[in-house]
C-alpha cells in the first residue's frame, strides 16, 4: 500500500497538497445501478409470488432457478466490486514537486506516472453539462511543453480550485527552483574565484 | 411429427458449469482485492471494501449453499422434458 506521508521516491521537503479521486457521483452511479440491478428479480419474484413455491418444488426447475439466482446475484456482486476498485484505484497526487497519476484501466492493467511541476507548461479546468456545472466536477488538464495533454484528472471535486493549486504549486516550485540554480551558480563562481 | 430421442442426463451435471462460475468469481475476487491491499493509498477505506466484498460473498454462497442441500442431485433429467415443463409449473 502507498502512504501518502511516504511518497515512493519523495523529495526532500515534499508535501502532499491534493489527493483526488473521480467525484462521489462515481461510486454512486455503481451503487445506483447495482441496487437497481438487484431489484429487477425481487420485481420477478414479487409478480410470480405466488408460483415461486410451485417451481422450486419442481424436480428439474428448481435446481435451475437456485442455480441461475446465485449466479445472477454473484455476477452482480463481482461487477459491483470491480468496478469500485477501479474507481477507488484512479487517483491524483499534487505534491510540491510532482504529480503522480495512478489509473487502474480492468484487472490487468495499470498506469502510474508522475510529472515534475517544473515540467508543467499550464493547466486547464473544464466543467461541461449542467450536473457538472450544478455539483462542481469536472476535468483538469495538464500541460506540458509539448502539444499534448500530459495528464486529465477526470470528473474531479471543485476543478477550479484544483486548477488554481496546482497553478500556484508550479509557480512555487519554479520560483524555488530559480533561487537554488541561482544559489548552486554562486557557489561554483565562488570556488571558481577561490581557485 | 418430431420426437426428442430420450437422454438422461443427471441432474448434477448443471453444477458444473455452476463450479466454472463459482471458479471466475474468486478468480477475479482475488486479483481484485490484492490490488486494493497492494496498490491503493493507505487507508481504512480499503479493508472496509475488502471486508464488505467477503462479507456479501460469503452471505450469498451461504444461502445459495442451504438452497442447493435441499435438493436430490442423483435424478436423472431428460432435456425433452423441458418442453412438459409448461404444464407442471402452472404458467
Amino acid at each position: 500500500m502507498m502512504d501518502l506521508h511516504h511518497l515512493p521516491n519523495a523529495r526532500p521537503n515534499e508535501k502532499v497538497y491534493l489527493f483526488l479521486r473521480r467525484h462521489w457521483t462515481a461510486p454512486f452511479e455503481i451503487i445506483f445501478f447495482t441496487v437497481l440491478l438487484y431489484l429487477v428479480p425481487l420485481f420477478g419474484i414479487w409478480y410470480f409470488w405466488s408460483k415461486i413455491e410451485i417451481w422450486l418444488a419442481n424436480l428439474y426447475l428448481g435446481p435451475i432457478i437456485v442455480l441461475a439466482a446465485s449466479v445472477y446475484t454473484l455476477a452482480i456482486w463481482i461487477y459491483a466490486f470491480l468496478e469500485f476498485t477501479d474507481y477507488y484505484l484512479d487517483v491524483w497526487i499534487v505534491s510540491n514537486e510532482r504529480i503522480i497519476n495512478i489509473e487502474q484501466k480492468g484487472l490487468f492493467t495499470r498506469t502510474a506516472s508522475e510529472l515534475h511541476l517544473s515540467a508543467v507548461e499550464d493547466a486547464t479546468s473544464e466543467v461541461k453539462g449542467i450536473i457538472h456545472t450544478f455539483l462542481d466536477y469536472g476535468n483538469v488538464h495538464i500541460q506540458t511543453a509539448g502539444e499534448r495533454t500530459r495528464f486529465i484528472f477526470k470528473n474531479v471535486p471543485h476543478p477550479e480550485r484544483v486548477k488554481e493549486t496546482i497553478i500556484r504549486l508550479i509557480n512555487e516550485s519554479k520560483a524555488r527552483h530559480q533561487q537554488e540554480e541561482a544559489k548552486m551558480i554562486a557557489e561554483a563562481e565562488k570556488k571558481v574565484v577561490g581557485v | 411429427m418430431f420426437d426428442f430421442p430420450s437422454i438422461n442426463l443427471p441432474l448434477w451435471l448443471l453444477l458444473i458449469p455452476y463450479a466454472f462460475g463459482i471458479f471466475l468469481f474468486v478468480l477475479y475476487g482475488f486479483f481484485n482485492i490484492y490490488h486494493l491491499l497492494r496498490f491503493a493509498t493507505y487507508s481504512f477505506g480499503s479493508y472496509i471494501l475488502v471486508v464488505l466484498f467477503l462479507g456479501g460473498s460469503i452471505i450469498i454462497g451461504a444461502l445459495t449453499f442451504s438452497y442447493l442441500g435441499t435438493f436430490d442431485w442423483t435424478v436423472t433429467w431428460d432435456p425433452a422434458d423441458f418442453f412438459n415443463l409448461k404444464s407442471t409449473i402452472g404458467i
